[in-house]
Parts: structure tokens; sequence; C-alpha cells
């Protein structure tokens, strides 16, 4: 075992026993088609890379085989499912607290994202790659966003080209002039993104996203 | 204190007192000084930028405002270098007139750019005028809100013209 990973081992080891601070959670909202699913891969990547563990929950979880509950993916993070929250599964409570961060990929037609969206410590809006989807888009992220507390909120378009820079500059001002917001920008590339979330003081919510076992 | 009927502000005096800051227009912001060899005056709000003018009849002035939002479009990034709080993503017309043609309002869907209408009025008496006020025409509805998270045909027109 080189010293790298029996540091990371040991960091993983003692932060399944000891109680530590929750891990902040950012909501990864995709207001565009599910292909965007792959941005928020390449950003859990990213992150996982730039020495954060990161857990990603999602709704569409597909176990890696057997009964793990947890499966972990290309670039390193982990991934486990959204609707097992608060249920009491011990072992996504463990998860958890060997996490630096806890990912939500969130859709808008997520049943749970109304009461998820006030627990967030962030949430990062994912845009379209269309002008076309633009409206739709904004549509959905003023019912997420309006009557509900985000201490935080941020965009990101994933692609190159005009197009795209074009839907996140819309995005940005609009934020700002209808819903009063001052969005933060993520850019256009996982690798961005990543190194913006890094570098962000986020608070760490007062519980534990998963209570365990009572 | 009374309020004087339609007429009574001249058109240069409503745009004197405009461009010296002695009255304003709700939700929009003046440029206080006249603009280019044509003398345009400039206005803006959060996502428009405005050619304004005034007159007692709309018709009279809406072929000038035409040819003034032609001048902003062509000098469009000379004006956002010397005035960069005017940098929008929008141009538009704005008109203060005491007349409007009927039905001209019906009219409003089918302009390509941004038109925003209104009327003065003044209060004071028939020797002094105390203030000028600036009604929106066609005189606005307030329209009762029953869900806040739907989009307004501001937020709508944002987020569909490019």
């Amino acid at each position: 075992m080189s010293p790298e990973s029996g540091g990371r081992g040991l960091r993983e080891i003692a932060s399944y026993f000891l109680t530590a601070t929750p891990p902040p959670r950012i909501g990864l909202l995709r207001l565009g088609s599910p292909d965007l699913d792959m941005a928020v891969m390449a950003i859990a990547a990213s992150l996982e890379h730039a020495g954060k563990r990161v857990l990603l929950l999602r709704s569409d979880h597909q176990p890696n085989g057997g009964d793990d509950l947890i499966a972990v993916r290309a670039g390193g993070f982990r991934e486990g499912p959204l609707d097992n929250c608060q249920t009491g599964n011990e072992r996504l409570g463990r998860e958890e607290r060997a996490s630096d961060l806890l990912l939500f990929l969130l859709h808008p037609e997520c049943p749970a994202l109304s009461r998820l969206v006030p627990l967030l410590s962030l949430l990062i809006l994912l845009l379209p790659r269309e002008p076309a989807e633009v409206l739709g888009a904004y549509r959905s992220a003023k019912r997420a966003l309006v009557a509900r507390r985000v201490p935080s909120c941020g965009v990101f378009a994933a692609g190159e080209g005009e197009a795209v820079a074009t839907v996140l500059k819309r995005f940005l001002l609009g934020l700002r002039v209808f819903l009063d917001l001052h969005p933060l920008n993520f850019g256009t590339a996982a690798a961005t993104c990543a190194r913006e979330i890094v570098t962000l003081q986020l608070e760490s919510p007062a519980e534990p996203y998963f209570r365990g076992n009572p | 204190m009374e309020i004087l009927k339609a007429g009574s502000v001249s058109p240069p005096n409503v745009f004197e007192l405009l461009l010296r800051g002695k009255a304003s227009i709700p939700g929009v912001e003046i440029i206080g000084e006249r603009l280019g060899g044509r003398g345009v005056v400039i206005g803006f709000d959060p996502i428009t930028v405005y050619v304004v003018r005034v007159g007692r009849m709309l018709s009279e002035i809406l072929l000038d405002a035409l040819q003034d939002l032609a001048w902003l479009k062509e000098e469009g990034t000379l004006v956002q270098a010397i005035f960069p709080q005017t940098t929008r993503p929008f141009a538009g017309v704005l008109l203060i007139a005491d007349v409007f043609p009927p039905e001209f309002a019906s009219l409003l869907p089918l302009f390509s750019f941004p038109c925003r209408l209104f009327r003065p009025i003044g209060v004071g008496d028939q020797h002094v005028l105390s203030c000028l006020l600036f009604e929106p025409y066609p005189p606005q509805i307030v329209e009762e809100k029953t869900n806040p998270e739907e989009i307004t045909k501001e937020e709508e027109r944002f987020f569909s013209s490019w």
C-alpha cells in the first residue's frame, strides 16, 4: 500500500467510526436533457480527483452488482440511492460520515425536490445546451428556488461554443434581475466547476442527512 | 392641489423635468443628457435600454422614436462605452403621450422590440405645477397573483428571445 493510499485509507476508517461534522450538501439540478447526467458524473470525478471524497446520491442509482448498496464509479467517487434518505440505513450514515461532500443529482420532476432544496448548502443549476430549452429550464428553476431557502446557488452549462456561453450568461443575468439572486458562475467545464466548489467555504449542516438507526 | 387635465403640461416641459431629474418614471432611469446629433434621450430598466420620446399625440412621435431606435442599435456600443449602466440585452422605445389611438395597446405584442407607453399626470393648480407623475398605458389591472412560482410575461420574453 502506498503512503498516499494508506493515508487515505486511515482517513476513511477514522471517518467511519468518529463522529464528524456532516459534509456540505450540493444539489445538482438537471434542467436539460438526461445526457447532462454525464456532466454530473464528470464533476463528481473531478472533485474526487481534487482530493474530496464524494458520495453522489441519485434516484436512478443502479448498484454495481450483488446487493451492495454503494457503487464505486469510474473516477473513484461513490454512488448511492437518493430514495433511501432518512430511512435509518446505517450503511448510508457511515458513507456520509466518510465523505467530504454529498452530491444530489436532482431533476425538476424529482418528488423529493421541494423537501431537499432547503436542506442543501448549495444548489447548482445544470443548464440546457439548446436555447429552445431555456424557457422551460427557467420555469423549473424558478419553481425550485422561489419561496425556498437556498443559502447559495450557481449555474453550470456543460459544453463548448457560443450557444452554451449565451445560455450561461442569460441565466446569470435573469436570476439576478427577476429572482434577486446572486448566482455563482461555475463555468462550462467539469474541472472548472469542481475547482470553484473546492474554493468555496461551504457551511456544514448541523445534522447529518442520514440519521442512521435510532 | 388638483390633478391637471391631460395636456396641461407641455411635452418640452415634461422632457425638461425628466432630463433634470425633477420627474421620474417608475422603474426607469433616465440619462440626464441628449446624445448624438439626433439629441436622443435614453432611459433604461433592468433588462431594456429605451429611446424616450414625448408628445401630445402618440402618432406624432412614433416615427421619430423608431428612427431614434435605429440610431441606438447602430451606435449602441458607443453609448454603452460612455454610459456602461445602459448595457442591456434589449433595446426598445418608451413613449410618453397625452393621447393614444384607440386600440393601440392591442398592437404592442406585434412589435419586435420592447415598447412602453406612459401618460403624464400633472399635479398642482392652473398656475403652478407641483409634481409630474407617469401612469402606464394602458392602465394596469392589478392581477391577483395566485402562484408566485409562475413566470411573468417579462421573464418569458427575456428567456425566449435571442
